[in-house]
């Protein structure tokens, strides 16, 4: 059975600094799967153009306008008007809190400004698909966060219990590699990773990787 | 913060621009059952003694995007795909097969390989060797300007052409380079049986310089755990 062939991921993007806007237009146009339909400047003029043109995917570049200026505020209002668009946010800043602010806002992606441009666009695909997206270099942070919100508390199984392959896939994840990252790092296909994940959670009794990363996490520091 | 417990780091589905052209191209999305695994050789062109080979690369991404194995094995010595270092590798893999893989969820395996025929002729009769060398070089020089679509470098007819011309070059470069073609052929080979042990039931393509094709071809269809299917079936 062929694969549904998709049509080309319409991106606006929103940010205050022209030469970064500009550039990251550049950038993203390079993939002949990708198109920049619209740019702003601002929040009001993002939130208007999002309305006219109905983008698959805002990139909100946020940071440039210095510590105090965070993206929070422009992903809550596109997601007032248009919920279901998901928003990835590129930013220098990759602190806790901002990234937590964005997610919580509803971003469906959160990128450090230091990634190169096959992996900018690889996210972009994922959230295309509406899926939730971190850079793995600011994984880790989160999982120590949401391990000392949780007093290292878990009621979930020993990882002892798993394979030496489920093993491996379990400390790569705790790592912030995503699926592709562990396949490649493997040699295995992504499939095969998927269906170890699956075994991990089943065996965890978890049922998403932050919680099996969460536990790998606990199990180092045990 | 339990919010974040419901992420999903997967990696991207791939897009495709456009199959036109392949409609005869069936995917199969289940792999096999466990101990076999569907594998397809595709002979692409190998740069010409460290000549990159100028041609078209358009078809071949086309008919990787349709294929879309699960793993993709290419002519990359290990060291060289580690240090990121692709230098060495041919146009195809270089410009194509890493740019692509990078984008999707088909995996890369190096299995080896990207050996140059330049060893040297012998001294005695070097003068007569190197001008029949520099014939057939021109000859396939000539030949993958006109033949580079993956259909006709993939052909019986073509195949055939490209062992002999290799053949005769191996002959004409003398005992050590065909002993060190066919040392690089199997260290392929292991390799490729090591993926298909370590990962079975999976879809896997292997991309080969055009000249080792048949020999491959050869070797893997007498292999108890590979169910050998053409390109466009895998």
């Amino acid at each position: 059975m062929n694969k549904p062939l998709k049509r080309k991921i319409r991106l606006f993007i929103i940010c205050s600094q022209l030469l970064a806007r500009e550039g990251l237009i550049l950038l993203t146009q390079q993939d002949e799967d990708i198109k920049v339909i619209g740019d702003a400047a601002d929040d009001e003029a993002g939130v208007t153009g999002i309305d006219t043109l109905q983008p698959d995917v805002v990139i909100v570049a946020d940071g440039w306008g210095g510590e105090d200026c965070s993206c929070a505020d422009t992903v809550k209002k596109i997601k007032a008007y248009h919920p279901h668009i998901p928003i990835l946010v590129v930013s220098p800043h990759v602190e806790n809190a901002r990234v937590q602010m964005a997610l919580a806002a509803g971003a469906n992606g959160y990128l450090p400004m230091g990634i190169d441009i096959d992996e900018l666009v690889r996210v972009l695909y994922t959230v295309n698909r509406g899926e939730l997206t971190l850079h793995p270099s600011l994984l880790p942070a989160i999982l120590q966060q949401l391990e000392a919100e949780t007093g290292g508390k878990s009621t979930a199984t020993n990882p002892d219990d798993l394979t030496q392959r489920e093993s491996d896939i379990l400390s790569a994840l705790s790592r912030g590699l995503t699926d592709r990252e562990i396949a490649q790092q493997l040699s295995i296909s992504v499939r095969t990773v998927q269906s170890h994940l699956a075994h991990i959670y089943e065996k965890l009794h978890v049922h998403s990787r932050t919680e099996a990363a969460l536990i790998a996490v606990q199990h180092k520091h045990e | 913060m339990r919010s974040f417990a419901g992420m999903k780091f997967s990696s991207p589905t791939l897009s495709v621009k456009d199959l036109a052209g392949y409609p005869e191209i069936v995917i199969t999305t289940q792999p096999n059952d466990q101990s076999t695994s569907r594998v397809a050789v595709l002979g692409v062109l190998a740069d010409l003694h460290g000549e990159a080979v100028q041609y078209d690369l358009k078809p071949l991404r086309k008919l990787i995007l349709a294929i879309q194995p699960d793993l993709i094995c290419v002519e990359i010595q290990w060291v060289d795909w580690l240090s990121g270092n692709l230098a060495a590798a041919p146009r195809a893999i270089r410009e194509t097969i890493v740019p692509l893989c990078r984008r999707t969820d088909m995996v890369i395996i190096p299995v080896g390989g990207v050996a140059s025929m330049e060893f040297g002729a012998t001294e005695a009769d070097r003068f007569i060797k190197i001008r029949l060398i520099r014939v057939l070089n021109g000859l396939q020089r000539i030949s993958w300007a006109v033949v580079n679509q993956p259909a006709a470098v993939n052909s019986d007819v073509y195949s055939f052409c490209c062992n002999l011309t290799c053949a005769l070059e191996l002959n004409l470069y003398g005992k050590t380079a065909k002993n060190f073609w066919q040392e690089v052929n199997d260290t392929i080979l292991k390799n490729i049986l090591e993926t298909l042990t370590r990962d079975p039931g999976r879809r896997v393509l292997v991309t080969i310089d055009c000249r080792r094709r048949q020999w491959l071809v050869k070797q893997l269809a007498q292999t108890p755990m590979v169910d050998l299917v053409h390109y466009n079936e895998l």
